[in-house]
């Protein structure tokens, strides 16, 4: 409706104001705590602060600008004020520091902790740590690491908000960065629709058998004419991403940890062998792959992109689970065995809680690769085993690319993702160490 | 280090690898014929022609079902299926290139007999039949229904061509009257008058695709204006594709492209589309396939003020305009009474009264029935020039060799137009050497 | 297969044998079930369309053609590594500077967010998962996208780094900038992961090197250059080889972006080897050949990381 033409300096001062809010008001409450205040008032003066930077930061660029619009090239003015700004809200917070008064009985606390002589030096009690200074720089860096997660995700965003879009919204130029929201996108995604002229149009708009989304579509002179592919592809890829994870992670899991316990012949052959498959750039695979999928008639079957999948992932799991079971004291087993417990027995209950990190990671990873896989998928089906990252970017109408359709198309793609790395986001933190890194 | 398992594996794979040499594919026909499958490619007019199928269900119970394979990988598709002479689709709605292929490496029936028997040859117009359906050219022999007729066309601003100051500045500038381009030349003038970077105004936008065929399909427009073939006597590329015309035409493109809306480098239908729904083209190239959505004041906010016309003439007095669209072909790997129960769809398709039907819900008809009505003409304001453009479209190659044609063709032209690489007689000199030792090697061209 | 492994197992197995003759016959018997299904998934998945391809690059073949492969030995590898105008060196080119600068960008941004990230603090764990979010998209829509963001009309990349956006540079259509817009992509999307793996290699070091640097009152400089910086090297050469190996491989963002244009400027190998092998031209013989060049390089690269891991580690 109202486009917005948000030029560059605009967004970069709403983004560094923000910023430095950020900045003071996690720094400063550390100052105010220590010396024994309510941390809520550090707050306070710490978004002061950080807002006075801001419009610092603001009143620079403006002028800055002449420089600017003289090199057409705003880098320089923007780093010229982002360092002078960034000046003043350290200046700001160590006056800060330096002069609110200490109100009783917590700073000598915490110098207690830091123990003298007699307190064993201890990670968390150590010097460097409880120092205002360094809590400081600590509250700096989480800002720091929010601002940039923040940078990182703007295409996401930008993808989230194309989804709910007019077409000559997502292709306005310039872009709009205020537009008016539509769920056209979302039906787009879900429908199959044909162009009706005026006199069709009229037609329709009398009957009164339409629901919302036939309604939506009317609007821009289209009659959805049945559902589309969308929901049949994302339930493929669901089957055979979830299938094929639980099958490369359980073989891999068996695998690894054969080669890890006992001596296979040609161990180093096998498994440079089964990393190297890794390694082929898959377009090739492709030919013969296909050629031999026609024959045994797993060509666009859940079960032929399955056992790819599978197949592909494995080398990876092998790899990267081998190396959590060597990490695994073999002596545990050892003495299970003696116990009297059996080598599968030994296996479920002592190695498979102590590798569930490396099961995790690796689930991850495996996932991500058969959720995302383009290529395989693009030639190996056409109909009922295509999965949706060949349909969502093809997606386009008489003419036009239907970007809504495809940001939204892909955000409820993203979905599952972004719930199972979350979900398992502690043991892929902690389980990542890649298997290679120790047996190299 | 593959040294002890090594040898293991080579004999695995060899056994497996005559395993597949030898294997060949049978079908089991089945009896009745529940289910029809088209192949066609994912856009619009195969969700119509779903359309249409269902009510050939709702008539003899018989499903049909059209499945869709993005344009991208669309031939690629195809092709691997035919060389695994698979059964998986009945139908296909194949590209007017295709047609070489599909004839002479027997991938498609031959449709002349049933055509002829059944009178659907003189349903359609002369053009689309030659070009859709019929191969070798002018042999008489039909392997395709023609679908979806198409051609390259124009739309433009009315409100910039028809603003009375811009008129006055134009006519004061360049010597005659700002109008709908009749000549390319004009159409040049018209693009560079617009062409105004300040004010996100763009003069026109062109197709430079890179990856499939794009860049040919605009550069074509251009190139056959001017006179020049693809092939010349006996099928000789070198001399003819890199005349003295041809390279005049390809300095003329990367001209127009000089004018084009910044970020239409790898541009084909969408991009055009888009530029032009954004404000910022002028005029645009594309195929009627496309313009619909030009229609709709919710896509464009020009709507009211888009006009469009057919290509413009050369210099030298011809005028041609690039062929789209496709032919409905019947493969040759499927069972016997699978063929005779495609036959029976396209005859009941190929009616009047269906092809009447297949215009209403979008599709571009070829029936000449259906196209002469005074209802198709003004139906749309693009109608008159699709009928117009209809009449004097070409082609390029359609001998099976054409997908290895096109490839240096798209190399050279994108790499000159856009990437500024060399001349345009060093791309068209270079294309025409590869083009002739392809056609060498399949055996089109004596050494 | 499964027969021939099995025999070409069990000799050696028997001579490494554990001294218990119980436990040793049931050991053989799980090793052998564990691997089993592994080995036959990949020799018939990967190893034999492997083997199938060093096949058909020694031949004249179209996978579409009517007749079937020609044997012409060496002939693809020579027209590859020969040919002045098939342009292949141009392919490898770029495919190296397109690893270098995008391996070498992420390698310091992952490491730097892996730095910032290192400490906790509340919400870390969520933060973490949101800057992953790039790398669990698909290639595809990425490079669909990306098209759009730096269109220079419709996108908002030129809208934050140009004051007067019209005048910005066009990203993907500049001979120089396109393969900068490739790498931009790809730093995006996959500096993250090499974060998460410097994070994994960080959480590992163990607490006391620090404590006791921190005791003898070093400088952050010297335990970041004594310290961190050895103990993350080995995950850094992981990460390092990872990347570059995909390098080679990836095509979807590539082809999505700029398609390998303006011309050839961005045509990496992956890209090259799609459309040899694929889009109508279908030289299947030739793409085969070119394929084994490519692991051939990638394999010689992996020797050289993993030799160089090695001493990382030992050092």
């Amino acid at each position: 409706m109202f486009g917005i033409d948000i030029p560059l300096p605009d967004f970069w001062v709403v983004y560094f104001f923000i910023f430095w809010v950020l900045v003071g008001s996690t720094a400063a409450p550390v100052v105010f705590r220590h010396k024994g205040h309510h941390p809520l008032i550090g707050i306070v003066v710490g978004a002061a602060v950080g807002a006075l930077s801001g419009i610092a930061f603001t009143l620079l660029l403006a002028a800055l600008q002449p420089l600017a619009d003289l090199l057409d090239d705003p880098l320089a003015s923007i780093l010229v004020s982002i360092v002078v700004s960034a000046a003043i809200i350290l200046a700001l917070l160590a006056f800060v520091r330096r002069f609110v008064p200490e109100s009783g009985g917590a700073g000598p606390r915490a110098v207690e902790a830091a123990g003298g002589p007699r307190a064993p030096v201890t990670y968390s009690a150590r010097v460097d740590k409880v120092d205002p200074g360094w809590q400081s720089v600590q509250a700096l860096r989480a800002s720091v690491v929010i601002m940039l997660a923040g940078l990182t995700l703007i295409p996401v965003i930008w993808m989230a908000m194309t989804a709910f879009k007019s077409y000559p919204d997502a292709v306005a130029s310039p872009p709009k960065v205020v537009f008016d929201p539509t769920l056209e996108g979302i039906v787009t995604l879900m429908t199959k629709r044909r162009n009706l002229d005026s006199a069709q149009i009229a037609e329709y708009e009398a009957r009164d058998d339409l629901n919302w989304a036939d309604r939506i579509m009317l609007k821009s002179g289209k009659a959805i004419i049945g559902q589309s592919d969308y929901v049949k592809r994302l339930r493929n890829s669901l089957i055979i991403a979830g299938t094929s994870t639980v099958l490369s992670v359980s073989m891999g899991l068996l695998a690894a940890y054969a080669f890890s316990r006992f001596r296979v012949p040609g161990e180093g052959d096998l498994l440079f062998f089964i990393l190297s498959t890794r390694m082929l750039p898959p377009v090739v695979v492709t030919i013969p792959i296909f050629l031999m999928y026609r024959e045994l008639g797993l060509y666009d079957t859940h079960l032929g992109l399955i056992a790819l999948y599978t197949a592909f992932n494995l080398s990876f799991s092998v790899w990267l689970l081998k190396g959590f079971i060597d990490e695994i004291p073999k002596e545990y087993e050892e003495a299970a065995l003696v116990d009297g417990y059996t080598r599968l027995q030994a296996f479920r209950r002592i190695v498979m809680p102590e590798a569930v990190t490396g099961i995790a990671a690796t689930t991850v990873f495996c996932f991500i690769f058969a959720w995302n896989e383009y290529a395989f998928a693009l030639m190996l089906t056409t109909d009922k085993a295509r999965t949706a990252p060949p349909h969502i970017p093809s997606m386009i109408g008489s003419g036009v690319v239907e970007w809504a359709a495809i940001a939204a198309g892909s955000l409820f793609f993203l979905i599952p993702v972004v719930i199972v790395t979350f979900a398992l986001r502690k043991y892929l933190l902690r389980g990542v160490t890649f298997g290679a890194i120790r047996q190299g | 280090m593959l040294k002890k398992s090594g040898s293991v594996f080579i004999l695995v794979a060899m056994i497996l690898t005559l395993a597949i040499g030898a294997g060949g594919v049978t079908a089991a026909p089945k009896a009745q014929v529940t289910e029809l499958t088209i192949f066609w490619a994912q856009w619009p007019p195969a969700d119509y022609l779903q359309e249409i199928g269902n009510r050939y269900e709702a008539e003899t119970g018989i499903k049909v079902n059209v499945v869709q394979e993005p344009w991208g990988s669309f031939y690629d598709v195809m092709a691997a299926e035919w060389a695994a002479k698979g059964d998986a689709y009945d139908m296909v709605v194949g590209d007017s290139q295709w047609l070489g292929q599909g004839a002479e490496q027997g991938h498609y029936l031959e449709l002349t007999d049933f055509m002829v028997e059944n009178g659907i040859h003189e349903t359609v117009t002369p053009a689309t039949l030659q070009f859709y359906g019929e191969f070798p050219a002018g042999s008489g022999r039909y392997w395709a229904y023609p679908t979806e007729g198409d051609a390259v066309g124009w739309a433009y601003r009315k409100d910039r061509l028809e603003d009375p100051e811009e008129m006055a500045a134009f006519e004061a500038e360049y010597g005659y009257p700002l109008a709908v381009p009749e000549t390319w030349d004009q159409l040049r003038d018209i693009a560079e008058f617009f062409y105004r970077p300040d004010e996100n105004v763009y003069g026109v936008g062109v197709y430079t695709q890179k990856d499939y065929d794009g860049m040919i399909m605009g550069y074509e427009n251009v190139m056959f204006s001017w006179g020049v073939d693809w092939w010349g006597e006996g099928n000789q590329v070198i001399g003819v594709v890199n005349s003295e015309e041809a390279v005049e035409a390809l300095e003329f493109y990367k001209e127009l492209y000089g004018f084009a809306p910044p970020g239409t480098n790898n541009a084909f239908y969408t991009e055009m589309n888009s530029v032009f729904v954004n404000g910022q083209a002028t005029m645009i190239m594309n195929y009627f396939a496309f313009l619909p959505d030009l229609l709709n004041p919710e896509v464009n906010p020009y709507a009211d003020v888009t006009g469009y016309f057919a290509g413009p003439a050369g210099p030298y007095g011809d005028r041609y305009t690039a062929l789209g669209g496709q032919g409905m072909s019947v493969l040759n790997y499927i069972s016997d009474e699978r063929k005779q129960a495609s036959l029976d769809f396209i005859k009941w398709f190929a009616s009047d009264e269906v092809q009447q039907q297949w215009a209403d819900v979008g599709g571009y008809t070829c029936n000449i029935a259906v196209l002469e009505s005074e209802e198709f003409l003004t139906n749309t304001p693009y109608n008159a020039a699709f009928a117009d453009s209809m009449t004097f479209v070409k082609d390029f190659w359609n001998i099976p060799a054409y997908g290895e044609l096109l490839e240096p063709a798209q190399r050279y032209i994108n790499g000159y137009v856009v990437g500024n690489v060399g001349t345009a007689k060093e791309a068209l000199d270079n294309m025409a050497i590869e083009q002739h030792e392809i056609l060498v090697e399949a055996g089109v061209l004596e050494e | 297969m499964s027969q021939a492994n099995a025999q070409a197992l069990s000799p050696q197995s028997a001579a490494a044998a554990p001294p218990r003759q119980r436990r040793q016959t049931s050991d053989r018997a799980i090793a052998w079930l564990f691997i089993t299904p592994t080995i036959v998934l990949l020799v018939v998945m990967n190893i034999f369309p492997l083997f199938y391809s060093l096949y058909l690059s020694f031949n004249d073949y179209s996978v579409i053609g009517s007749e079937p492969p020609k044997w012409v030995a060496l002939d693809n590898y020579e027209k590859i590594l020969t040919s002045e105008r098939q342009r292949y060196w141009h392919n490898f080119t770029v495919t190296g500077r397109y690893a270098l600068l995008s391996v070498g960008l992420q390698l310091i941004l992952g490491f730097g967010l892996a730095m910032l990230l290192r400490e906790k603090f509340r919400g870390s764990g969520l933060i973490t998962t949101l800057i992953l979010i790039p790398m669990m998209l698909s290639p595809v829509v990425v490079g669909l996208f990306w098209k759009l963001i730096f269109d220079p009309s419709k996108g908002f990349f030129n809208y934050l780094i140009y004051t007067n956006p019209r005048g910005g540079a066009e990203w993907l259509s500049d001979p120089t900038l396109g393969l900068w817009s490739i790498v931009i992509v790809d730093v995006w999307m996959w500096s993250p992961f090499v974060m998460l793996l410097c994070l994994s290699g960080l959480s590992a070091i163990p607490d006391y090197l620090y404590e006791a640097a921190a005791i003898d009152r070093a400088s952050a400089w010297f335990q970041f250059r004594r310290i961190t910086l050895p103990q993350v090297m080995p995950l850094l050469l992981i990460a390092v080889l990872f990347r570059t190996i995909e390098a080679f491989k990836a095509f979807d963002v590539v082809m999505g972006l700029t398609g390998g244009g303006p011309g050839d400027t961005t045509e990496t190998v992956a890209v090259r080897l799609y459309s040899e092998a694929f889009l109508g031209k279908f030289r299947t013989g030739e793409s085969s050949a070119l394929a084994y060049i490519v692991l051939i390089i990638i394999i010689a690269i992996s020797n050289l990381y993993i030799r160089a891991l090695n001493r990382a580690r030992e050092g």
